[in-house]
């Protein structure tokens, strides 16, 4: 799927990051790429939030892990992008 | 507060009286006046209706999975449920239940077969290792074909949707522990770290008790609907839009969380549409509405059939409730529509919640007085902290505060730890004898003997005043995140071990309190260079951060600051005390959060 092919990390961050910003209230530029999402105040339930959001907007299911908390922007822009590459493959 | 036998006779199941489980409660709706009108409707993305079913459909199709389920396993055996989408997470639950089985809520997941998988699988395995389930649900036989059988060796792929399926013989199904309050209906998988799960063992009649006392103190009728995007998987979501609705007659419309955070306005339409409306949403869903929809979409909508929308779930924050209710007086939403709660999965959900339409409470507190465990009402608010009342403790439900080192209750507006006796305190962790005493089973000094109650224990801080209950923070020295409890002592050794500057120094961790729920850490450093300690706050910010799920502040200050006992123990309450009044001033300092980027 051409929509797979354009997913590249930097993007994956910066939705994530648009979206989070908009849902905790801060600025983009405050949320440090490679701080767990945790320390910005995701929890299980804001997390299975994002993790739908993710889903929606790329198809990626991130979904089974009730802490995506655990993972930086980085993080979890890459895992995003090899769960996409992994699907394609696989 | 109504009476439930009265205030219930023409509405309840049963001739006057309430059901005693879950499955009761749904039989008696299928065999009633209400049989054929729907009691869950599930909306797609864009707001419309996927399917909904009457009790009799919900009813017929439970039943059905029940009798697959029963061919892999017993009553009283575990199956794993998923939010799967849809209405199945509803039949899937209901169906366990038929079984006499106890179903494990889990988030969706992905079960085709491929290779490689991530750290998301383990935490389900780890709950499967936990709980030892005999089967795990997905929607239909074609997804349970494709399942991947290493991905949950030896568990059984079951399908919710039985369409070839006749119609089981009635008198086996439900399963007599289905009608039994004592029995298990369910494990809710607290949140948490990934390795370490723990199960709440969540009985029959722990749901019921639970949920009618949010339907008594919120007034949830037969001509209520609730709309939800909540994740059937969270304590709040499967009571509200699971539970709630069958032990007070109301219908529910269900959307996925997803739907929700894409467009919050396809929840908002759900709620305009229907006549009378309860809703639970935690704090930041409100701001997002706030956030994501204009003027003029407000001035487009009616909100003014919403009657309860619980705050709850997360810290509640006046000013997002404020904001909320100026910026959709468009719609016609009023504030007292809002009603705080507080709750936690280990008591079912619900604690104390704000009765239907009642104002919000909202009041500052002096500062320097909470520091020390006092609650003194001020004026100046600048030297206060506005706390929100999360209501009364609702009927049936008693909230001792207690000082948790002599176990003695205290007086209202004194701050201790809120201890719980409900009838929604579950029966403790799975399989986990030692901490569910220490949790699930705390008395009262002079009541060690069984003489008195048995508290469920919170972890949180809070006081009482003129009936309301006010949370203010988590207990002292130990981190309480997201249910799971932390130790400071983990959070000083990876910040010191995070940079040179911090090697072989103190370091002092410890909860903060008010709004910002998150760890403070102050580490001392010989280091002067400015440049320097701010890649090493940085650095044992973000290390921090990796250990504690939670927001994260780093102090650097200098050597021999942070304040210890005659004997070297690091103490941690004076040192948060000195940081904030100023009394110790940092070199340098890094944040997760910045203060200023709330509202």
């Amino acid at each position: 799927m051409s929509v797979i092919q354009e997913i590249t990390p930097e993007l994956v961050v910066e939705r994530l990051r648009q979206v989070l910003a908009e849902m905790l209230e801060m600025a983009p530029a405050d949320l440090d790429a490679d701080v767990p999402l945790s320390a910005f105040g995701i929890d299980s339930m804001t997390s299975a939030v994002l993790l739908g959001d993710l889903e929606k907007w790329c198809g990626a299911e991130l979904r089974t892990e009730a802490s995506l908390g655990a993972l930086s922007l980085a993080e979890a822009a890459d895992a995003v992008v090899a769960e996409l590459r992994q699907r394609k493959e696989g | 507060m109504n009476t439930p036998t009265e205030a219930t006779t023409t509405t309840a199941p049963g001739p006057g009286r309430e059901p005693r489980t879950l499955v009761e409660a749904l039989l008696a709706r299928a065999a009633g006046p209400d049989a054929d009108r729907p009691v869950v409707t599930a909306l797609d993305a864009s707001g419309d209706t996927i399917e909904s079913l009457n009790p009799v459909e919900l009813d017929l199709r439970a039943r059905q999975l029940a009798a697959a389920l029963r061919e892999t396993g017993t009553a009283g055996d575990r199956v794993i449920v998923p939010a799967l989408p849809g209405l199945d997470f509803h039949i899937g639950f209901l169906g366990c239940l038929y079984a006499g089985m106890i179903a494990v809520p889990v988030p969706a997941f992905r079960t085709a077969a491929r290779g490689g998988t991530t750290t998301r699988a383990e935490r389900l395995s780890a709950i499967c290792g936990d709980c030892d389930p005999c089967a795990v649900l997905v929607s239909t036989q074609e997804d349970a074909d494709e399942a991947d059988p290493e991905l949950l060796p030896g568990v059984r792929w079951t399908a919710v949707r039985r369409p070839d399926r006749p119609e089981p013989q009635g008198d086996a199904l439900p399963d007599p522990v289905a009608l039994d309050p004592a029995t298990t209906a369910l494990l809710q998988y607290t949140s948490g770290s990934t390795g370490d799960p723990r199960g709440v063992v969540v009985r029959h009649g722990n749901l019921v008790a639970n949920q009618i006392a949010m339907r008594d103190a919120c007034e949830v009728e037969p001509t209520t609907t609730i709309v939800s995007w909540l994740p059937f998987f969270h304590d709040m979501g499967l009571c509200t839009a699971v539970v709630l609705p069958l032990v007070s007659g109301a219908a529910t419309v269900t959307m996925e969380p997803a739907t929700f955070v894409r467009d919050p306005r396809v929840w908002l339409r759900a709620i305009a549409a229907e006549d009378d409306v309860f809703t639970a949403a935690p704090d930041f869903a409100y701001d997002m509405c706030v956030n994501r929809v204009s003027a003029e979409e407000r001035a487009a909508l009616d909100l003014s059939t919403w009657r309860v929308a619980v705050n709850g779930s997360e810290p509640v924050r006046a000013a997002t409730q404020r904001r909320f209710a100026e910026a959709f007086r468009l719609s016609f939403f009023r504030e007292e529509v809002f009603s705080p709660g507080f709750g936690l999965a280990e008591c079912t959900l619900l604690v104390s919640v704000s009765p239907s339409l009642e104002p919000v409470v909202a009041t500052y507190y002096d500062r320097d007085a909470l520091a020390e465990g006092k609650a003194v009402p001020t004026a100046d608010t600048a030297a206060g902290v506005e706390l929100v009342g999360c209501g009364p403790v609702a009927d049936g439900i008693r909230v001792a505060v207690v000082d948790p080192a002599s176990r003695q209750a205290l007086a209202d507006r004194v701050v201790g730890e809120i201890w719980v006796d409900s009838p929604g305190n579950c029966q403790g962790y799975w399989g986990r004898e030692q901490e569910s005493a220490e949790v699930f089973a705390a008395r009262l000094a002079g009541t060690e003997d069984g003489t008195g109650p048995a508290y469920v224990r919170t972890g949180d801080l809070g006081f009482v005043d003129d009936g309301q209950l006010f949370i203010t923070g988590r207990i002292k020295d130990v981190l309480i995140i997201g249910g799971e409890n932390y130790f400071p002592q983990d959070a000083e050794a990876v910040a010191v071990a995070a940079h040179p500057a911090f090697a072989q120094q103190r370091a002092a961790a410890w909860p903060l309190h008010e709004d910002d729920r998150g760890v403070a850490v102050v580490v001392e450093t010989t280091v002067r260079d400015p440049e320097v300690l701010a890649t090493a706050v940085r650095a044992a910010g973000i290390a921090v951060a990796k250990v504690l799920p939670t927001a994260v502040s780093v102090y650097a200050v200098p050597r021999n600051k942070v304040p210890r006992t005659t004997s070297g123990k690091i103490r941690r309450r004076a040192c948060a005390e000195q940081m904030r009044s100023g009394q110790l001033t940092p070199l340098a300092q890094w944040s997760s959060k910045r203060k200023d980027g709330a509202a």
